[in-house]
């Protein structure tokens, strides 16, 4: 390669060098180099190897749509494979590797599979490497994976931010060429507040592609001063608009300059935009041509070859061939001949516009009409180009350094179908431009398959978004440039298809016309089947350089028009994000909400080992009961059991129900009747899903007439509250009832064992707290410190117990008041294993039996439902199935084995039944029971408790192991309530 | 004296190293927070007896609450309002107002956690973590809105031209400080 920098003009600034690596190589480029320029001006030929047949790639394009210039940048934990260098601004320190080479990518021995390409063509791994056992290609795809693919990434943590950013604007406009920057001066100087945005690093698109002091240039200069005037447009470069959602919701990545990182900035920021217009700018992405070893290096879109001619003062070759089938290369031949190269355009026209022939001539570029390229010669390098001619058939090589190929353009439609708008055949262009856009999008220049003429049409578009948005200001006019030289769109109609073994469509994926013809013959004619069989198209380019000729090149096979085929449906992303910018700021601590007790860091300061129970962190145990749970939590049942133990259960869900209809709806809701309740009670109740299976348990108290208080389970509580308030909302509409969670309003705890009630006694000296007036079930208002307090007699745990509860600020003085008052008793904290622990002896359910599968006669809760009248899930409860003999309900379960263990999870079997399947039923919850001293469990048995006394086998096959327990109540402890009425 | 403890230890006080003129996130003096629920068809009746009591009308708007004094008023639902630093005697006065069978109150004290983010760069923070549009001509002073932080719903209001306070329920309080902090992290 004869890559020659230019002394003077392009973008870069030859005053900033830089240095950086290429696997350990200190290469120098420029400010304003993009790590493709880079490499190209250090005369790096290879850039990586090709998929699957390791064939050497260099640079075909200069953008985003680059499939062969995927680099590794970064090292350590910044290590990103798969990056195109086309899209990497140069700096000094970056560090990158060619990709899919070994030992390396310039003596790849991986190349050797090209001598086997004909065993590996589209498909392979579906009719080969099958046999010759079942278990063959197990093997295989191991040796395959391994020779296939792109880079690898890294597996240590991405030590740099990412962030999150959520705006709203007006009018949002995706791309900053011509089009897009007229648009947003338009609607900018009516007074809208616009965002712009370009995935470059400079403003101009298509413009950065002419000479620097040109007419199009001075255009862009103008464009740009006067947009940065404008405090209401907001310019963001670097950021790709890589997907439309609905409600005009555009999901947007920018990368920021590198080196910021290091000083706390982040990498990248996603950009969530909801627009009320949207002006797609996108413009068009320049096509490959089809013909022999057109994957070579040195082979390269022509258009991009004049972006590194004007953008950053590279002339790629001496001797260019110059091969089109469109106008738009006739530009790039002209440019390249008037600097300095010796060129020759080769296109497949019989006739070209005499304005072109006429440039052409005067910059001295040699001229082959109705010729089009056969095969390029060459190995690492382009060294020759083989034409024919369509008129006589002769052949012809062309001795040249580089090869500039253009065609066609296609508009970049992908985003303007993100929201199910399809694109529609043009059949005048020959390209799918975008379909029928409501009134809040709009496309304007290259994206709508017209050539750019001017930009009084992308400016009109402009000030009608602002006026759209109510936006009425003076737009002013458009800036008056003719652009002279924009043939964007062609049709390829006279382009033949090359018969060459090694013509390919799809670079990224290795895909040829071959390829395609296998899958037509193994009847993958549709695109969307195509696409699939031969990964045509599918790779991290998404098929940006290869998706037009895939379809032009089966619809000529199936001898089928474009329009009839249609494009494969694009999806977002338009380009790849990372997952560190999806994930911006959810990491680490920040992953998921965390909900905290108003006792949370009392719990941390005083021995509490905390853990996770949905989003609430609570208190599992306390280092005072022992160092490991196991321990810990058996010493705290012991205590409860014999002393008094205090346990945090703010997080309890708590929804304060007012109104008089309070006593309807809650008779509605549980099956038990509640409008009977006197005020100063409290009653358990179960409520049911619709379809008659449990939602919830729970007590709900009656502090005045109109006024109640009901608790569900921490897991529940969330569902409970959205339940009711569907009820009320949809349902029962004329219900003159609120429901108001309170969970946070109300800091609660659990005062249990034979001694609470001497602590609250104490604790509440005005207050009378005797069995008299406040029994089982009893609940009063009282006041601490000014402050009320609710105490209600309930027990969780089968000991004598009251919940406490507090305004929720004021809930560490009262936990600290009740230690203090309750220190004669030697009361202590317990956790959530013994509580949980306690429940079980107890016999209660709890939220692993109340997992919406269950019934109530199923959880041994059937007398509860009333007789008399109706309730939520009554009728569908009645269903036979839900009734049937043999259901899974609750039993309880004794290890009757000296050793081994019972575990939540075991599959339970009859003592005679084969150890296989999904058995009887399993075990739910288990505990070590301080009153029987062994192990106890919850579970759910097929016939449940009219198996009570039989032996069942408990097997846990992730351990393979099998233990022997005897079916006896639920109920292990104090089965007649003699402790929990005492 | 009863000592009441904050949702969020320590400071709860970050300020950017360009001075609080660029960014401070505090959390703000507790209020105490009642509900108003309006029972089906007693709007009429409420509302009588809100402005024979309050000597004002309901607001109607759900983006704008009402200021009087320390005192405030959000409506956030159709048949629901909240009632933010009204006095004791103000609420009693109101609890005796209302007839009950068209409107109850509920007190919320002690579930609500304010947190202040007040600075120029205070839109850019919350446009982090918040969807709504906060731009002057959207979310002007007075504007209030139910919105979330991290999936932690709560509301945000514009108290000034760069002074916004977020209320967020107080058991996720401190998971809303650790985002806004977070994000903030670059300006300190």
């Amino acid at each position: 390669m004869k890559a020659l920098r230019l002394p003077v003009g392009g973008r870069v600034d030859r005053s900033q060098p830089l240095s950086f690596q290429l696997e350990g190589r200190t290469l120098r480029g420029l400010s304003g180099d993009s790590l493709a320029s880079a490499l190209l001006a250090n005369g790096i030929e290879v850039v990586g190897r090709s998929f699957k047949y390791h064939r050497p790639r260099g640079v075909l394009a200069s953008g985003l749509q680059e499939p062969n210039a995927l680099l590794t940048i970064g090292t350590d934990g910044r290590r990103t494979p798969n990056i195109p260098a086309t899209t990497v601004e140069l700096y000094d320190g970056l560090a990158c590797e060619r990709q899919n080479g070994w030992p390396s990518v310039d003596l790849d021995l991986g190349s050797l599979l090209g001598l086997f390409s004909r065993f590996i063509g589209a498909g392979f791994y579906y009719k080969t490497f099958m046999g010759p056992t079942r278990r063959a290609w197990m093997f295989y795809e191991r040796w395959i994976r391994r020779t296939a693919g792109l880079g690898k990434a890294t597996h240590e943590p991405d030590p740099d931010r990412y962030e999150t950013q959520h705006h709203h604007v007006d009018v949002l406009v995706v791309g900053a060429g011509p089009a897009g920057l007229a648009s947003a001066l338009a609607a900018g100087r009516a007074g809208a507040r616009v965002l712009l945005v370009d995935q470059d690093s400079l403003l101009g698109g298509s413009l950065l592609g002419s000479s620097v002091g040109s007419s199009d240039d001075q255009c862009l200069s103008q464009m740009t001063a006067q947009l940065r005037s404008l405090s209401n447009v907001d310019i963001r470069l670097r950021t790709t608009a890589f997907g439309l959602y609905d409600g005009e919701t555009m999901g947007m990545v920018e990368r920021h300059e590198q080196g910021d990182a290091a000083l706390g900035a982040p990498r990248e920021t996603l950009h969530i935009v909801r627009a009320r217009q949207i002006i797609y700018a996108t413009g068009a992405l320049e096509q490959p041509l089809v013909f022999g070893n057109n994957d070579r290096p040195g082979v390269m879109l022509a258009e991009s070859v004049r972006v590194y001619l004007n953008r950053y003062a590279l002339r790629l070759g001496q001797k260019i061939v110059v091969v089109t089938m469109n106008d738009s290369a006739w530009r790039v031949a002209v440019d390249l001949a008037e600097a300095g190269a010796s060129v020759t355009i080769v296109d497949g026209r019989e006739s070209v516009d005499t304005v072109w022939m006429d440039k052409a001539r005067q910059s001295h570029v040699d001229v082959r009409l109705n010729a089009v390229p056969e095969r390029v010669i060459g190995s690492t390098w382009v060294s020759a180009l083989e034409i024919r001619s369509h008129q006589t058939g002769q052949r012809e090589r062309l001795t040249c350094d580089l090869v500039a190929m253009s065609g066609g353009w296609t508009p970049t439609v992908q985003l303007t179908t993100h929201t199910g708008i399809r694109s529609v055949f043009d059949s005048a262009l020959g390209v799918h431009v975008p379909g029928k856009m409501p009134d809040c999008h709009t496309v304007v220049g290259a994206v709508t398959g017209r050539p750019l003429a001017s930009l009084v049409d992308a400016h009109r578009a402009g000030a009608i978004a602002a006026g759209r948005c109510g936006v009425v200001g003076d737009a002013g006019e458009a800036c008056a440039v003719a652009f002279s030289s924009a043939p964007f769109m062609v049709s390829q109609s006279g382009h033949a298809i090359s018969s060459h073994p090694k013509a390919f469509i799809d670079f990224q994926s290795d895909v040829t016309v071959a390829d395609l013809d296998l899958s037509l013959e193994d009847g993958f004619e549709a695109p969307e089947h195509l696409k699939r069989y031969s990964a045509l198209g599918m790779a991290t380019d998404q098929g940006k350089s290869s998706h037009y000729n895939g379809l032009r090149i089966l619809a000529s096979r199936r001898g089928m028009a474009l329009d009839v085929l249609g494009p494969t449906t694009h999806r977002p992303p338009f380009t790849p994000v990372t997952v560190g910018a999806l994930a911006g700021r959810s990491v680490g601590l920040h992953f998921r909400p965390t909900r905290r007790t108003p006792l949370h860091h009392w719990h941390l300061q005083n021995g509490a080992h905390m853990i996770e129970a949905g989003l609430w962190l609570r208190p599992w145990y306390y280092e005072w009961a022992g160092s490991d749970v196991g321990t810990a939590y058996i010493e705290e049942m012991r205590h409860v059991r014999r002393a008094v133990g205090i346990s945090d259960v703010s997080s309890l869900g708590k929804i304060e129900i007012v109104g008089p209809d309070t006593g309807k709806l809650l008779d509605r809701i549980y099956v038990n009747n509640f409008s009977s309740l006197t005020v100063g009670k409290a009653r358990y109740g179960v409520m049911l899903n619709d379809d008659g299976t449990v939602l919830d348990d729970g007590t709900t108290s009656r502090f005045a007439a109109n006024r109640y208080f009901m608790t569900t389970t921490t897991a529940q509580a969330g569902e409970v509250m959205s339940w009711i308030e569907f009820l009320l909302q949809t349902a029962w509409s004329d219900l003159k009832v609120h429901a108001v969670s309170v969970t946070d309003r109300w800091a609660g705890f659990s005062l249990a064992g034979p001694l609470s009630r001497q602590v609250l006694a104490k604790a509440f000296p005005e207050a009378d707290v005797s069995g008299e007036a406040l029994p089982h079930m009893g609940v009063m208002e009282t006041q601490w410190s000014g402050l009320p307090v609710r105490i209600a007699r309930l027990s969780f745990s089968g000991e004598l117990a009251f919940e406490v509860y507090v305004p929720a600020d004021a809930g560490v003085a009262m936990w600290t008041y009740l230690l203090d008052v309750g220190a004669f008793a030697d009361i202590r904290p317990y956790g959530l294993e013994a509580l949980a622990s306690l429940r079980i002896e107890k016999g209660h359910v709890a939220g692993i039996e109340l997992d919406h599968r269950n019934t109530l006669d199923d959880l041994g809760l059937g007398k509860m439902a009333s007789r008399v009248k109706p309730y939520v899930g009554q009728v569908l409860g009645q269903r036979a199935e839900l009734k049937a003999a043999d259901r899974w309900s609750l039993i309880g379960l004794e290890l009757i084995e000296p050793t081994g263990k019972l575990r939540g999870g075991a599959i339970l079997f009859a003592a005679d039944d084969p150890i296989q399947g999904h058995g009887r039923g399993y075990i739910t919850s288990v505990t070590w029971s301080t009153v029987h001293e062994r192990l106890i469990a919850l579970a759910l048995y097929q016939g449940g408790l009219s198996h009570q006394g039989e032996e069942v086998v408990c097997a846990f096959p992730l351990r393979d192991e099998q233990v022997r327990a005897r079916i006896v109540s639920p109920m292990f402890y104090d089965p007649s309530g003699e402790r929990l009425h005492a | 004296m009863l000592n009441r403890s904050s949702a969020i230890p320590g400071e709860a006080r970050c300020v950017s190293a360009r001075g609080a003129d660029d960014l401070v996130i505090e959390q703000a003096p507790v209020s105490q927070w009642t509900q108003l629920c309006v029972f089906p068809g007693e709007g009429a009746a409420v509302s009588s007896a809100w402005q024979s009591c309050v000597g004002c009308a309901l607001p109607e708007s759900s983006t704008r609450f009402v200021a009087d004094g320390a005192s405030r008023l959000y409506r956030v639902a159709v048949d629901q309002y909240w009632l933010r630093d009204f006095t004791a005697q103000q609420i009693a006065s109101l609890e005796s107002a209302l007839p009950t069978e068209s409107a109850a109150l509920i007190d919320l004290s002690d579930s609500r956690v304010t947190i202040r983010v007040a600075g120029r760069s205070a839109r850019d923070i919350l446009s982090q973590w918040i969807t709504v549009d906060l731009h002057p001509s959207a979310f002007p002073v007075g504007a209030f809105a139910q919105t979330g932080i991290h999936h932690v719903g709560g509301l945000i209001e514009r108290n000034g031209p760069d002074d916004y306070a977020f209320v967020a329920l107080r058991t996720f309080a401190l998971t809303v400080w650790d985002a806004l902090t977070d994000v903030a992290y670059p300006f300190v």
